[in-house]
């Protein structure tokens, strides 16, 4: 029997993800109390000095960025060795978007 | 002694002792050449320069300044990492021809001229190119000769720049131009493939992840930072860099969500980490420049240390592909620790270096007015904590578990990571000494309270992004495939297009040489109808009828005349 590590306990992962909740909503709550310099001269992009505008920029920008690349996928997957096999016009098909094998949808932590 | 030999001298000539050595003897050579070329550098001053006479031109052989030397002495600390990681190797070719590389690199920061600098430009290609071959492969073989392929393509372009702009200036110095007039494309575009510009770019994510373990080290240090100081120096402040720039940190973060390859993950993220450096350049002197050089300098150092993390995985596991790891921090603990170290700091968190380089670019662009680029930076800078910060480390040492069971990385190569973590630690905890050595002086200080809770605030809910799509299910899986990119252009739609030639050219041709015959045989029988025997022509006319058509044809010219 192979000696437990930290992640095989499905508790730890569960504190883990707790702990990094709380992170993020203590390093929103900063904003109201550090006084925010703004990046750009008054006036320019007044967005910039939003309560929590980071963050959400930060979101926001991940959940477009994968979904966007999720879509990417069904234009420009290919099979491993696409590369390698005869070259012709006619072998570009494209194939079905998220065929999953072996899962991997939900990783430990 | 020192100081009087040429800067690149110890690491060129040194690299030829160590075909000749085995062992221990070898180890300690190629761990001696870097350190004896950096002491060497360390006699050299700004200012300094020396000129040879060859053919009726003057050569500037060294040219030392605050930008040269800066790269000169990362080089030397690139090399002496990629040395120790390199140490357990017992292949002769690859050191000898990595520290062969190194030294052109450090051959090329210091050229004063162009014809120096083509010569250093192009000994860098062949030099790298073992890196790719030393893997000894079909596959291998191919890429490397692809690699090689772009890589004197850019020398050739670089080549007929200089020769251009000695042509229009009658100079050849190599010194800040204005983007106007053939020279000074043709250089941008030499160097623009060495930096990989969008559509250019294609080459370094199809070669480095096929180089060996040790070598993508060495690849991943000299030749695209070579190219950013060339920038630097040539084309400061010329604004479309700006605007390639922030393509080059946008486009990439796409393709690295779903390559499941994760040393093709790191290539696609060094493309986005030179995006902020040739930005920075094109912000200007100042701080845009300092902002590129820092940046430089600490990319070589964490992209090093991701790709030395990758490439221990990849000796002990025999796979790189995300789909098949995981949950290799039970076997490789301090390599996990290791790449999660130069994750944060490509991720730019406080504290951690590319914290304090990469805000420089960033603070410029906001300070010169540039929102849409501010705003293409700021995205990238999410998208590469996702990718390169969260999946890199996540895919390979947590996710599933994979069962591999392995065994820690080999003492030379964690000693080096040590080496580079540290460094990655101590740069962004006390940037001042990396400031003081920047070009222009610094007025800037990365630690406010703002800039810190900002920068947390992006990262976090980066990172929070990523652990809802992934607890959801909705983030896309590693799977293994190869995704498209601009080589489908020449690697399949060109040889496809040579393909349909060769099989249907023949016919086509015949169809032609055919339809060209009936075209000739045609004429020959209306030639025959005509002026043969019994034709039109060749008959004897009546005087009386050749009157009367004559007569005709002069009442209708009249007619014409008239009307």
């Amino acid at each position: 029997m192979e000696r437990q590590h930290l992640f095989d306990n499905p508790r730890n992962v569960q504190r883990l993800i707790r702990i990094f909740f709380a992170v993020c909503i203590v390093v929103v709550g900063l904003d109201l109390f550090v006084h925010r310099h703004l990046s750009f001269a008054a006036g320019q992009f007044a967005a910039e000095g939003f309560f929590g505008f980071y963050a959400a920029y930060g979101f926001v920008a991940c959940v477009v960025l994968v979904l966007a690349a999720k879509q990417m996928r069904r234009l420009l997957m290919r099979s491993e060795d696409y590369f390698e096999s005869e070259g012709d016009l006619g072998n570009l098909d494209v194939p079905s978007g998220d065929s999953v094998p072996g899962g991997g949808g939900k990783g430990a932590g | 002694m020192m100081g009087s030999l040429h800067p690149a001298f110890i690491l060129l000539l040194g690299s030829l002792l160590i075909p000749a050595c085995r062992g221990r003897t070898r180890q300690v050579l190629i761990v001696l050449l870097p350190a004896l070329g950096f002491v060497n550098l360390l006699y050299f001053e700004a200012g300094t320069s020396w000129t040879v006479s060859l053919a009726g031109y003057e050569l500037t052989t060294l040219r030392v300044d605050r930008l040269s030397l800066l790269f000169g002495y990362l080089f030397h600390l690139a090399a002496f990492l990629a040395a120790i990681y390199a140490l357990h190797v017992r292949d002769g070719l690859q050191p000898f021809t990595g520290m062969m590389y190194a030294g052109a690199a450090v051959g090329a920061v210091f050229a004063g001229d162009l014809i120096t600098l083509f010569v250093f430009w192009e000994l860098l290609a062949v030099t790298s190119v073992f890196q790719i071959w030393a893997r000894r492969s079909a596959r291998a073989n191919a890429v490397g000769m692809r690699y090689l392929l772009v890589h004197v393509t850019s020398g050739l372009l670089l080549l007929c720049g200089a020769a251009v702009h000695l042509h229009d200036t009658g100079s050849l110095a190599f010194v800040p131009m204005e983007l106007s007039g053939a020279a000074a494309w043709l250089l941008l575009a030499a160097i623009g493939i060495k930096c990989a510009f969008p559509l250019m770019h294609n080459w370094l994510v199809d070669a480095y992840p096929e180089a060996t373990p040790t070598g993508t080290v060495f690849l991943s240090s000299f030749t695209t930072k070579t190219a950013v100081y060339a920038l630097a120096r040539g084309f400061e402040g010329a604004e479309i860099l700006i605007w390639i720039g922030a393509a080059m940190t946008m486009f990439p973060i796409f393709y690295a969500v779903i390559e499941n390859d994760l040393r093709r993950v790191l290539g696609y993220s060094m493309i986005n980490q030179i995006g902020f450096m040739v930005a920075g350049v094109g912000l200007g002197a100042g701080m845009g420049v300092n902002g590129a050089v820092a940046h430089a300098f600490n990319d070589v150092i964490f992209k090093g240390l991701l790709f030395m993390s990758m490439g221990a995985v990849l000796l002990r596991t025999g796979t790189m592909n995300g789909s098949d790891l995981g949950g290799l921090y039970k076997s490789m603990p301090w390599t996990c620790g290791f790449c999660i170290v130069g994750a944060s700091s490509i991720s730019a968190f406080p504290f951690f270096s590319g914290f304090v380089s990469k805000s420089m670019v960033m603070a410029e662009a906001a300070h010169a007015g540039y929102l849409v680029v501010w705003l293409m930076l700021l995205f990238a800078s999410a998208g590469v904590f996702h990718h390169a910060g969260i999946k890199i480390p996540f895919f390979a040492f947590f996710a599933h578990d994979s069962g591999i069971r392995c065994r820690e990385a080999p003492p030379n190569m964690l000693v080096a990571m040590g080496i580079a973590a540290t460094l990655c630690v101590g740069i962004g905890c006390f940037p001042g000494l990396l400031y003081s050595m920047l070009p222009y002086p610094v007025e800037y200080e990365p630690y406010t309270a703002t800039h810190v809770v900002q920068q947390w605030q992006i990262l976090f809910f980066s990172a929070l992004a990523f652990a809802a799509l992934k607890l959801t299910g909705i983030y896309p899986p590693e799977l293994r495939s190869v995704n498209l990119d601009v080589d489908w252009l020449y690697r399949r739609l060109l040889p496809a297009s040579v393909g349909v030639v060769r099989r249907h050219g023949a016919a086509v041709m015949d169809a032609i040489l055919t339809a060209a015959k009936g075209g000739v045989r045609m004429v020959v029988v209306l030639l025959h109808v005509l002026h043969g025997p019994q034709g039109a022509f060749a008959r004897t006319w009546l005087t009386s009828s050749n009157v009367a058509i004559t007569i005709l044809l002069l009442t209708a010219c009249l007619i014409l005349f008239y009307l």
